[in-house]
């Protein structure tokens, strides 16, 4: 019985955690700082790609995709020298990066993809919006 | 002689008469406290001095102690006789009823308990506790005493307040003659406690041998459970403690185990860590166990918390690097083999196992889904083992076919065990045992 107590506690304990989210009571309304409320509706947000750039793959050609790999539009592309670059897409969509790394006669080409979307929360009487980056990890393993 | 002069000296003798009781009665008390003194001390002048200063035979102190239980506590023979003489009553006793009889069989003085009994005490009287002399001879181990007793038609089997009698004492203190003496004479040896427990019971939580021969020779119940733990037999109780000596002993006279051949218990599998250097997953899983044999069967679930990386060729030279996200379900056995060298609550051994999965997942990027598939892996590992919970390492072979992941893991987990029933904890570590003893 005690291991079933253990294992109620735990499951309880995630349950707390995953219902979190902010409330605010009406008395603390009126002094609420809105410092970190965002109550504009974001139109983009961030899409963070991560690359391997070194001497074997100085330079990387990078295509970003709307949508899956197979069925999605290439909506940028570019040969890009940084490890870490970020571009700005349209929110609520998925987006599937791909990076091509040649060396010798052999291809790689790393693909990943990840979703960048907005989410929103009423804080008293506004709406506050936030945007989930996207982060895309073409690096080489 | 003027009569004024005459009148006075009939004032004194009227004053002194008066108070002649009152001086005689301090002149008794005085009388008295030097007797229980004289008694106390052994001192058998004095005390033959107070009683001739008209000391009360049967005084006795504020708590209730006279000078013949003084006496015979102290086993003075002679002055017990002198007391019983001048009519010393040998039954009174304190407010606890512990006598002078009592007294002297406990400390083993025969003569004087013998003497006691003679001049009339009662042999089987009790204190505030219920326990008789025959008992109190019985647990500090008077052979002589018990003997005399009985001789004078102790009753035997006569209990205590807590319904312990003279042989559960004496199979507690482990004296084979007194157990021996008591059984010759009736004791039964099937007489149990208040708790359900009988002299075998007593004689095997104290590892008395000898006493548990002369007991079960006599009669006695292997079998007869202990009432506060039901799944105890006498059988279980010893090879639970590890006492092989009398769980033979136990077992030649016909005793049982009481074990059922089955032992389920509710088990909880924690996949803390299935890995290998590129790869990392972890899951949880419930199943039962089977305490005999040592045996889990754990249906589960395992997943990777990050996506990895895996290589798919295209062709020669050309590849896609993915990201593949992967989870299973499994229906796993293990059968654990304990060594003989572990503790009673906490063993060790290597297991054996395989693990039937059905492995699924995705690609990051792609429509595309990573391919289903059965999968078999053999496990080959080593357990720690207690009553509530194993540790559990080992390597297993998992291939999901991919170019840059090796098919070779290792794994750790961690193994709860819930229990139907209460006993089921006892029974499974009586089974761990089984290898021990």
């Amino acid at each position: 019985m005690k291991q079933l107590g253990l294992v109620g506690l735990i499951l309880l304990i995630c349950a707390v955690f995953t219902a979190c989210r902010t409330y605010v009571s009406e008395e603390e309304c009126a002094s609420y700082d809105y410092s970190d409320c965002n109550t504009e509706k974001p139109l983009s947000g961030p899409l963070n790609i991560s690359l391997t750039i070194n001497e074997q793959y100085p330079r990387v050609l990078v295509s970003l995709i709307q949508g899956r790999f197979e069925e999605g539009e290439v909506i940028w592309s570019d040969t890009l020298n940084v490890s870490d670059h970020t571009v700005n897409v349209d929110l609520n969509y998925y987006y599937t990066v791909t990076a091509t790394y040649i060396f010798g006669g052999d291809t790689i080409v790393a693909i990943d993809g990840d979703e960048v979307k907005s989410s929103s929360e009423a804080v008293c009487d506004s709406t506050c919006w936030t945007v989930r980056e996207g982060t895309a990890d073409v690096r080489l393993k | 002689m003027s009569l004024k002069y005459l009148s006075k000296i009939v004032l004194i003798l009227c004053l002194g008469v008066l108070s002649m009781p009152v001086a005689v009665q301090a002149q008794h008390k005085e009388a008295d406290e030097r007797l229980l003194q004289a008694a106390s001390d052994g001192d058998q002048t004095g005390l033959l001095r107070a009683l001739l200063d008209t000391a009360s035979v049967n005084a006795v102190t504020s708590e209730g102690v006279t000078a013949l239980m003084y006496a015979a506590q102290r086993g003075d023979a002679d002055m017990v006789n002198i007391l019983l003489f001048n009519g010393a009553d040998p039954d009174i006793a304190p407010a606890n009823g512990y006598n002078a009889l009592m007294s002297a069989c406990a400390a083993g003085f025969l003569e004087v308990a013998e003497t006691l009994i003679r001049s009339g005490s009662k042999v089987d009287v009790s204190d505030e506790n219920g326990v008789t002399s025959l008992m109190y001879a019985a647990a500090y181990n008077q052979w002589l005493v018990c003997d005399m007793l009985l001789f004078y038609q102790a009753a035997v089997n006569k209990k205590d307040n807590d319904s312990i009698d003279a042989l559960m004492a004496a199979s507690y203190m482990g004296n084979t003659e007194i157990a021996g003496l008591l059984i010759n004479h009736g004791a039964n040896p099937l007489s149990v406690n208040e708790n359900g427990v009988t002299a075998l019971w007593y004689a095997l939580k104290k590892e008395h041998a000898p006493v548990i021969d002369t007991l079960l020779k006599s009669g006695a119940d292997p079998n007869a459970r202990f009432e506060g733990e039901k799944a105890m037999t006498p059988v279980f109780y010893a090879k639970y403690h590890g006492d092989y000596e009398n769980y033979v002993r136990l077992k030649k006279a016909g005793g049982k185990s009481n074990l059922i051949p089955f032992i389920p218990q509710w088990l909880i599998n924690i996949d803390v860590a299935d890995f290998n250097g590129k790869d990392y997953m972890c899951g949880l899983g419930a199943g039962i166990f089977e305490g005999k044999s040592a045996t889990s069967l754990v249906l589960g679930f395992n997943t990777r918390l990050a996506k990895n990386k895996i290589l798919e060729p295209v062709n020669d030279h050309y590849y896609y690097q993915l990201r593949e996200g992967r989870g299973s379900i499994y229906l796993q056995t293990q059968k654990l083999f304990r060594l003989p060298w572990g503790r009673v609550r906490f063993q060790y051994g290597p297991f054996i196992g395989g693990r039937l999965a059905y492995t699924f997942g995705h690609y990051a990027g792609l429509e595309r889904r990573v391919d289903d598939q059965w999968l078999f892996s053999p496990q080959l590992g080593f357990a720690l083992i207690s009553g509530a919970a194993d540790v559990r390492a080992y390597y297993g072979y998992m291939n999901f076919g991919t170019l840059n992941l090796s098919p070779h893991r290792v794994g750790i987990s961690l193994v709860l065990h819930i229990n139907f029933r209460r006993d089921d904890a006892l029974r499974r570590i009586f089974w761990i045992n089984e290898v021990i003893l």
